[in-house]
């Protein structure tokens, strides 16, 4: 027998949980795909366990708001299906195929509408050494202390810069695990020049007073705080041992350390959509590529298809569930049946919105490392630094697909995740453009690791090849 | 007004253009090679990388020829294009399989080395059928399916790295004085005094006595407007590409071979489904299958990305090479098996463009071979 | 890099083998964060360049935490949920065609 389903929802976050929840309550049948072991994607990471533990105060407001959103998907009548990887999506007539693995076996989803919430995962920051052991995004340890209850060891770094540094820096010190040197690469200077989003961020006001309320209290535990940081390093032997650094007036400084957590905004996870060929914008504000899509999500190549969440653009937790239930409701309506009113969804999303033109002003990328050293790997699978895809690019290649062609960036297990930016960069500064002018490179199905067996498991028809 | 000007221009940058230009350049010419830009259709980045002998030619005896020859200089092209530029290709040549799994496949291979024998006139065609003993032991320590009956081996079968021959090819040409010009999309040659002019999308135009038309899908459009007729097609083969494994694959086998970097190429499809280069699930999943029966210690390996490529497919799967009558230096230059006959183009094509020297038997790859075929020339 | 803060009991305990040692880990965690707590300092050595590595992003998309579970290699430990009894070696080399790291 076929597995068909009206709705695929791939990704348990925020997004995801929604769009499942307002489509199955619609009456149509759902499966939720996703490749973690628990729902509630990264914010909610492990919200069950740890509200089962009594740890949700250390996380704060947002993290216990999935308290109730996880209650209502496993409430809702979805086919979950976690520790499932989603490899590929093929369109055909009337809807398509999710293609996935799961159980030791690569299968085929068909669903008529799908739903695509795989969310955002941290803009890799290259800088010399931070390949070593030690070195970890600020989310990873994030994600080790609500699932593991880990704490960074001493000496502990934390350098970076976004709304979320600050936040992250919160719930270390209310874990009994305040940074001992927190490098901003920001200019709180800044702030002030943001007033001309002023007006509309009113209407997310809370989050921002949120936000500049643990800047402030944050300065009496952190050891040290310097500002404007744009030049950083790590090194040791076989692992971090100490951090360096220079800020904009050419102060140098450095500290030993056993952890140094970066975090230098979030981006979208887009291997999907690119795999899926559908067109990409840059967002200059947003510094990240975008899935092109309607006010509804849906794709604009892909008519079957939505993005919903931070997948489609980076607006936050309480966006992602407002742009999820949106587009569970969508594709509902396009199944035939009628879902939850959608003027209040549109009112939660203007008023989570409204705050992100404010926050990018506040913390544009660091633009420190638009300038990356010649000898920082850029490719982690492939070891390639930015060195070598220069030479590459003076010799002529034309663009990250050619250069993934001549160096091999790209080409590791990791697919780009954490080299592609990085190249498409390079490629616009060497070739004097803008990075809206410019296209990550092209990915494929599968976009991650599947056995051989696994992925014979496709072969239904019993296809037989010519041998040459 | 031209932008550029040079005594032959290349018209396409991947197998075919980068070897005839850097033959070209070292052979004393000054050498314009025009590519697309970065995401243009490329066939040239999805190759297997065989450089492979047995089983070419069927039907035109010449490219058995042409192939053995290639296989014969190609580690010399290898060394010279390793001396000049530091890239090392990976050329090795110990030998290809071409692996039966079926009662079928074993009788479909005896049958071509028996119609190659009598292709070759005074029976030499070295390719011959060996038993599951034999494969074992080329292949020592490496556990084959059973499944696995027989294999055609050829001695001359051997493989390289494409990409790093495409890199070498194009540092050689720049290395020997060569130019290289990315993001020209050629639209149109036209006549200009007493040579051509080759006018670009971007608008840019370049001036030569000698054009070299090696652009691939891009030729059937391209030629017509010199009085040459191109027939290919595109036809897609799609592959797998495993994580790197420690080296146990020292001989490439037709559809499955070891990367000099240890990662396994996993092969291939032979589809008709027009300018669509994208990978589908029922054929990654037939391919997975066969890969699995073949050897079955691949079941725990992971696949980590694929690519599919449009090979530019003559009608009989022979190359075509031909020079126009009525734009007489204006040379068009195609085929399927760029990367093995990297070294030939490299050695033969330029004195033919540049001396008028026609390699032996280069009229039996003319098109004028489709005349009486549905693949002949559209008349006026 | 990263310490344990409480260790884990009685239901919340998941024991298992890390690099030939024994170690108790906590239930839904996953092996890259067991391992980090065990107190492993690298999960796999880098496949071209050969020096160590461990997990940068903890959630799947850096690919540092490849390590070998249950004589399989190769596998992205941080998606992988602890089990009681398991196995866990660190990814030294490239795996070899059938045989695991393991012999």
């Amino acid at each position: 027998m076929a597995d068909a389903v009206d709705v695929a929802v791939l990704g348990a976050g925020p997004a995801g949980m929604a769009a499942a929840v307002i489509a199955a309550n619609a009456g149509l049948t759902v499966a939720l795909l996703d490749d973690q072991a628990l729902p509630g994607g990264q914010i909610w990471r492990n919200v069950e366990a740890v509200a089962e533990r009594g740890d949700l105060s250390l996380f704060g407001d947002d993290y216990v708001a999935g308290v109730d959103a996880v209650g209502e998907f496993r409430a809702a009548d979805v086919d979950y299906r976690p520790l499932t990887r989603v490899i590929g999506v093929e369109s055909m007539g009337n809807g398509g195929d999710i293609l996935f693995v799961r159980d030791g076996k690569a299968r085929r989803l068909h669903a008529k509408r799908l739903i695509i919430a795989l969310g955002a995962y941290e803009r890799p920051m290259p800088f010399p050494g931070w390949t070593l052991p030690g070195v970890m995004t600020a989310g990873a340890a994030q994600i080790a202390l609500k699932t593991g209850g880990l704490l960074p060891e001493r000496p502990f770094v934390l350098a970076g810069q976004g709304p979320l540094l600050l936040v992250l820096a919160a719930q270390f010190r209310a874990a009994g695990a305040a940074p001992d040197v927190l490098l901003r690469l920001d200019d709180p200077g800044l702030k002030w020049t943001a007033g001309r989003h002023g007006l509309r961020a009113l209407a997310g006001l809370s989050d921002l007073v949120k936000g500049l309320k643990w800047q402030r209290s944050l300065s009496h535990d952190v050891g040290q705080t310097i500002k404007n940081v744009t030049q950083l390093e790590a090194s040791g032997s076989d692992r971090l041992e100490g951090v360096r650094w220079r800020t904009a007036d050419g102060t140098a400084g450095e500290a030993e350390s056993a952890a140094l957590l970066v975090h230098d905004g979030v981006i979208p996870n887009a291997q999907l959509t690119r795999a899926m060929r559908v067109p990409h914008r840059y967002d200059p504000a947003a510094a990240a590529w975008v899935p092109k899509a309607n006010d509804d999500g849906r794709l604009l190549n892909v008519n079957w298809a939505y993005v919903a969440g931070d997948n489609a653009g980076i607006h936050g937790w309480a966006a992602a569930t407002a742009t999820g239930a949106k587009a569970g409701a969508s594709a509902a309506l396009a199944c035939g049946v009628k879902a939850a009113p959608s003027n209040e969804i549109d009112n939660r999303l203007r008023k989570a919105r409204a705050v992100r033109p404010l926050l990018d002003a506040l913390y544009p990328p660091a633009q420190a490392f638009a300038d990356i050293a010649d000898n920082t790997i850029i490719c982690r699978c492939e070891a390639i630094t930015a060195g070598a895809v220069r030479e590459a690019l003076e010799m002529g290649a034309q663009g990250p697909n050619q250069i993934k062609a001549f160096l091999r960036t790209g080409m590791g297990p990791c697919q780009g995740r954490m080299c592609a930016y990085t190249v498409a960069m390079l490629a616009a500064e060497a070739g004097g453009k803008a990075l809206a002018e410019t296209d990550l490179m092209r990915l494929r199905m599968p976009i991650s690791p599947v056995t051989v067996t696994e992925m014979a498991h496709l072969n239904e028809t019993d296809m037989n090849l010519p041998t040459a | 007004m031209f932008m550029d000007a040079a005594d032959v221009i290349v018209i396409g940058g991947g197998m075919v253009g980068g070897a005839i230009a850097y033959g070209l350049t070292r052979a004393g010419a000054d050498t314009l090679m025009l590519d697309e830009g970065d995401d243009s259709l490329r066939t040239a980045r999805g190759n297997f990388g065989l450089v492979w002998v047995q089983t070419k030619g069927r039907g035109l005896q010449r490219y058995q020829d042409w192939s053995r020859e290639s296989s014969q200089i190609w580690m010399e092209f290898s060394d010279d294009l390793q001396e000049s530029t530091g890239v090392n290709t990976g050329y090795e040549k110990p030998g290809g399989l071409t692996l039966c799994t079926s009662e079928e496949e074993v009788r479909a291979s005896e049958e071509i080395i028996t119609a190659m024998k009598a292709q070759a006139g005074n029976g030499q065609y070295d390719a011959w059928m060996i038993d599951r003993q034999e494969i074992e032991a080329l292949v020592p320590g490496v556990r084959f399916g059973p499944d696995v009956l027989a294999a055609s081996f050829c001695p001359h079968d051997g493989h390289a790295n494409p990409l790093k021959l495409l890199r070498a090819m194009h540092a050689g040409l720049q290395k020997a004085g060569g130019r290289y010009q990315p993001n020209a999309s050629v639209v149109d040659i036209v006549r200009d005094g007493e040579g051509y002019a080759v006018v670009t999308a971007e608008g840019a135009r370049y001036g030569a006595a000698k054009i070299v038309i090696a652009c691939g899908h891009g030729i059937p459009d391209l030629a017509a407007k010199v009085g040459l007729h191109c027939p290919t097609r595109p036809q897609r083969g799609q592959i797998l590409v495993t994580e790197r494994l420690q080296p146990m694959l020292p001989l490439p086998m037709g559809s499955i071979r070891q990367t000099d970097e240890g990662s396994i190429m996993l092969g291939v499809s032979h589809e008709e489904v027009g300018f669509d280069d994208r990978n589908t699930g029922d054929v990654s999943g037939a391919i997975a299958a066969r890969a699995a029966r073949i050897l079955p210690d691949l079941a725990n390996v992971n696949i980590v990305r694929s690519w599919g490529a449009l090979r530019i497919m003559p009608p009989d799967g022979c190359p075509i090479y031909d020079e126009s009558e009525t734009w007489p230096g204006i040379f068009m230059t195609t085929n399927h098996s760029g990367v093995t006959l990297a070294s030939v183009h490299a050695k033969h094509i330029p004195n033919w463009v540049l001396r008028d020297e026609t390699p032996v038997g280069f009229q039996d790859f003319s098109v004028k071979r489709f005349e009486g075929t549905p693949h002949a020339a559209p008349c006026g | 890099m990263l310490r344990r803060a409480v260790e884990p009991e009685g239901d919340a305990a998941v024991r298992l083998t890390i690099a030939g040692q024994p170690v108790i880990a906590l239930r839904d965690e996953s092996v890259a964060t067991a391992a980090l707590a065990a107190g492993l300092q690298f999960t796999r050595n880098a496949q071209v360049s050969g020096e160590p590595r461990a997990p940068y992003c903890l959630m799947g998309v850096c690919f540092e935490c490849l390590m070998t579970i249950d004589g399989q290699p190769n596998r992205q430990a941080c998606l992988v949920p602890v089990q009681e009894g398991m196995t866990v070696e660190p990814q030294l080399l490239g795996p070899s065609l059938g045989v695991s790291d393991n012999g």
